[in-house]
């Protein structure tokens, strides 16, 4: 080794001379011409161990023969210093990654006979590089690096995939299609301050294909003040963005079915919190939405029952006609349909519906009004037939008397008092029939037989249906027992129920029909049952049948028929009804208390019970037929 | 030979008023108390005229009314309708005679007479 310093003091030269090898923070070997090492400092030995005269080639690569393109080989040949990047192993094993230095030590001019080997390890830093490059490169989204002029001078595979060869172009042209810079855009404003940066693009695909991005950019570190390069990454959210656009739009239906809708609709979540609150609600409850939303207390405004059925776990319940209080205390009546969310177990939101009855409760009442006034006028219509019937009696009888007189026939004189007689009786009868519809009218109950009521119907209209070919059957109970009835009213009702089924079975054409007149004792109550095999009712004229007059009978009825028998049957605390198929029949089932249930009218505390009316007991039973609808 | 008229009224002293009347008159009467019996009399013997109640159970004076217009060898018994519902709107042809109850004597003879007078079969 030489020195150019010969002014340099003998103690620097010294130590330059033996202890700089030692001291140089880098691997120093030197190798002789068989490139065996024959000196090595101590970061060698730490590095590559102790050569123990091996071969460089063995200790740093643990190969049995030099290296193809040996630089200790060329230098040793021609003298030429030369610098390279090495990889190889250290001394337990792990891959080393190291600058070597390839100095020759020789005579100036002649062929080296040792070369000095120095080199400094880079493992650690090719180690980041790597990591940096593979996470560059596969990182799933658009990497790319920005120059200042906006011209991409890297970009990573994905973003190659999707947008092509990038790099070289300026990133407007190759990300979006532009000619010039973008208005908003995030490379330039990091450029301008440094920091990061991002916004939503519109970008276009290789094949055309526009696709939704979010852009963030960030300030590349520069040896100088500035930025020179920005890294720009670009995550493709098109599948997010549709997802939001359709939920959006969704969102958007929602509220407008919601606001839409004719249904008040109140919806909450687990705390009761209000979250839904819509414009029929406003109406229905008389609040604003902005006072009620996202406020507690949402149970306020649901049926109690629901709150109810709620906590004992039910996830749904249909109210068809309750009540609701408005916000200023006011009964409200509802069709109300409640549902409860429930998730893991939990109830977690609850909703209801509800269907303002208000208008259809006062278009109820008016119907029912209107139908009143018609039941009215029917009735009118009816009592003017019937009385025109007995005057038309009563003239016929006048008649018999006039000419029963003048022709000196007392048969036929006496016939006319007969008949103008009846018809006082039918009158009266009249009369009394419309007493019974006044509040005020009292039973006359006496201890009877039922058979014997269902009898004397039965012998009634026995000979009219074998005349219509229609089997009339009576079913007895076995062991009647003492019950107190109105006997002419329950005949009467009776004898409706027959002569309507007689009617049905007229009606139905078909042959052979049955009426079964039945008399049970059911559940402690006293049953009448009439059953035909007649033509049956549709339900809009079930639905008639007790609310008004119907009638297609002559002058036997007045129209008052079934409302009649109704108020009868609810007069002794019974219940009459009615099932009918079309075309199969009808069943009309009175049902009684077996004491007559008015039985507990006891004459002291109502002695009117049996004579407030004139008792008609000894009418003839063929006055009750007449009666009857 | 009496001209013969059926009375048809489910009323037996309405019944009983105009058999007597009618026979008074010079009419043969036969009765019938509903529309299915009086459809059983007119098919026993045809009768020269129909004196028809309307409403009346099982069978209403309409339904018979109904019944003798659709049968080719009934239609030409004429019908004189006598129902407490004259003056309201009943279901059967402006060329029938309606008369109100209680009965117009004279008039419901007169109209007898000029109906059988003008009878075409």
């Amino acid at each position: 080794m030489t020195t150019s310093n010969a002014g340099c003091p003998q103690a620097v030269n010294d130590w330059l001379t033996h202890d700089l090898v030692e001291c140089a923070p880098i691997c120093i070997a030197v190798l002789d011409e068989s490139l065996a090492i024959v000196f090595c400092n101590s970061n060698y030995e730490a590095v590559f161990g102790r050569p123990e005269g091996g071969r460089c080639f063995e200790v740093y690569k643990n190969r049995d023969r030099p290296c193809d393109h040996c630089d200790a080989i060329k230098t040793l040949k021609d003298g030429v210093c030369r610098v390279s990047e090495q990889h190889g192993v250290d001394c337990i094993g792990n891959p080393a990654a190291y600058v070597v230095h390839h100095s020759a030590i020789g005579p100036d001019g002649a062929r080296p006979h040792h070369v000095v080997n120095m080199s400094y390890d880079v493992t650690e830093r090719r180690a980041i590089q790597r990591q940096y490059n593979h996470l560059f490169e596969r990182v799933p989204c658009n990497l790319s690096v920005i120059d200042r002029t906006y011209r991409i001078v890297r970009a990573n595979e994905h973003a190659r995939t999707h947008f092509g060869e990038v790099v070289g172009s300026h990133c407007y042209h190759a990300y979006m299609d532009r000619d010039e810079g973008c208005a908003e855009c995030p490379a330039r404003q990091t450029f301008r301050d440094g920091l990061p940066h991002s916004s939503r693009q519109v970008r276009r695909s290789s094949d055309g294909t526009p696709s939704y991005h979010v852009v963030s950019t960030a300030a590349l570190p520069s040896e100088r003040n500035g930025v020179s390069q920005v890294v720009e990454m670009s995550l493709d959210v098109t599948d997010v963005h549709a997802l939001s656009t359709e939920l959006e739009k969704e969102s958007a239906l929602r509220r407008h079915v919601t606001e839409s809708a004719l249904d008040a609709l109140v919806a909450c979540d687990e705390a009761g919190v209000v979250t839904i609150f819509n414009s029929a609600a406003e109406r229905l409850f008389g609040v604003s939405a902005t006072e009620v939303l996202r406020q507690r207390g949402a149970e306020r405004y649901f049926p109690a029952a629901f709150c109810e059925a709620k906590s004992a776990g039910a996830t749904s319940l249909l109210l068809p006609d309750t009540m609701v209080r408005s916000h200023d205390g006011k009964a409200i009546p509802v069709r109300f349909s409640g549902t409860v969310l429930v998730h893991a177990g939990k109830p977690r939101a609850a909703a209801g519906f509800f269907q303002d009855l208000r208008e259809i409760k006062e278009l109820e009442r008016q119907k029912l009004a209107n139908e009143r006034l018609a039941a009215v006028g029917q009735t009118v219509t009816q009592l003017a037939h019937s009385i025109k019937n007995i005057l038309t009696g009563l003239q016929g009888g006048l008649y018999d008397i006039r000419t029963g007189w003048e022709m000196t026939a007392p048969d036929r004189t006496e016939e006319g008092l007969n008949t103008a007689e009846r018809g006082f009786q039918r009158i009266r009868s009249l009369v009394r029939d419309f007493l019974r519809f006044s509040k005020d009218h009292l039973l006359e109950l006496e201890h009877c037989d039922p058979n014997e009521v269902a009898q004397e119907v039965y012998d009634l209209y026995r000979k009219v249906c074998q005349r219509r070919s229609i089997a009339l059957r009576l079913h007895p109970l076995a062991d009647p027992p003492p019950v107190r009835l109105d006997v002419a009213a329950i005949h009467t009702c009776l004898a409706n129920l027959v002569s309507n089924a007689i009617d049905a079975c007229v009606a139905s054409g078909t042959s052979p029909c049955a009426i079964d007149l039945t008399v049970r004792v059911q559940a402690d109550r006293l049953r009448f049952e009439v059953t035909d095999t007649g033509c049956g009712m549709d339900e809009a004229l079930r639905s008639r049948l007790f609310s008004g007059m119907v009638t297609t009978k002559g002058m036997s009825g007045i129209g008052l028929g079934l409302l009649m028998t109704k108020k009868i049957i609810e007069d002794h605390g019974g219940t009459i009804e009615v099932q009918s198929t079309p075309g199969a029949g009808s069943s009309f089932i009175i049902e009684l208390p077996e004491s007559g249930g008015a039985a507990e009218l006891d004459e002291e505390s109502h002695p009117g019970a049996t004579r407030g009316v004139p008792n008609d007991g000894d009418a003839p039973t063929e006055d009750r037929s007449s009666d009857h609808e | 030979m009496n001209e013969e008229v059926l009375v048809v009224d489910d009323d037996p002293d309405v019944v009983n008023f105009l058999s007597r009347l009618l026979g008074d008159n010079g009419y043969a009467v036969r009765t019938a108390q509903d529309g299915v019996e009086a459809l059983d009399r007119i098919r026993e013997r045809r009768p020269d005229l129909v004196l028809l109640d309307l409403q009346m159970p099982h069978e209403t004076g309409t339904g018979l009314y109904r019944k003798l217009r659709g049968k080719k060898e009934l239609q030409g018994i004429p019908v004189i309708v006598v129902s407490g519902l004259a003056g309201r709107k009943v279901a059967v042809s402006r060329s029938v005679p309606v008369l109100d109850k209680p009965i117009d004597e004279e008039r419901l003879l007169a109209e007898v007479d000029r109906v059988l007078a003008h009878k075409t079969d």
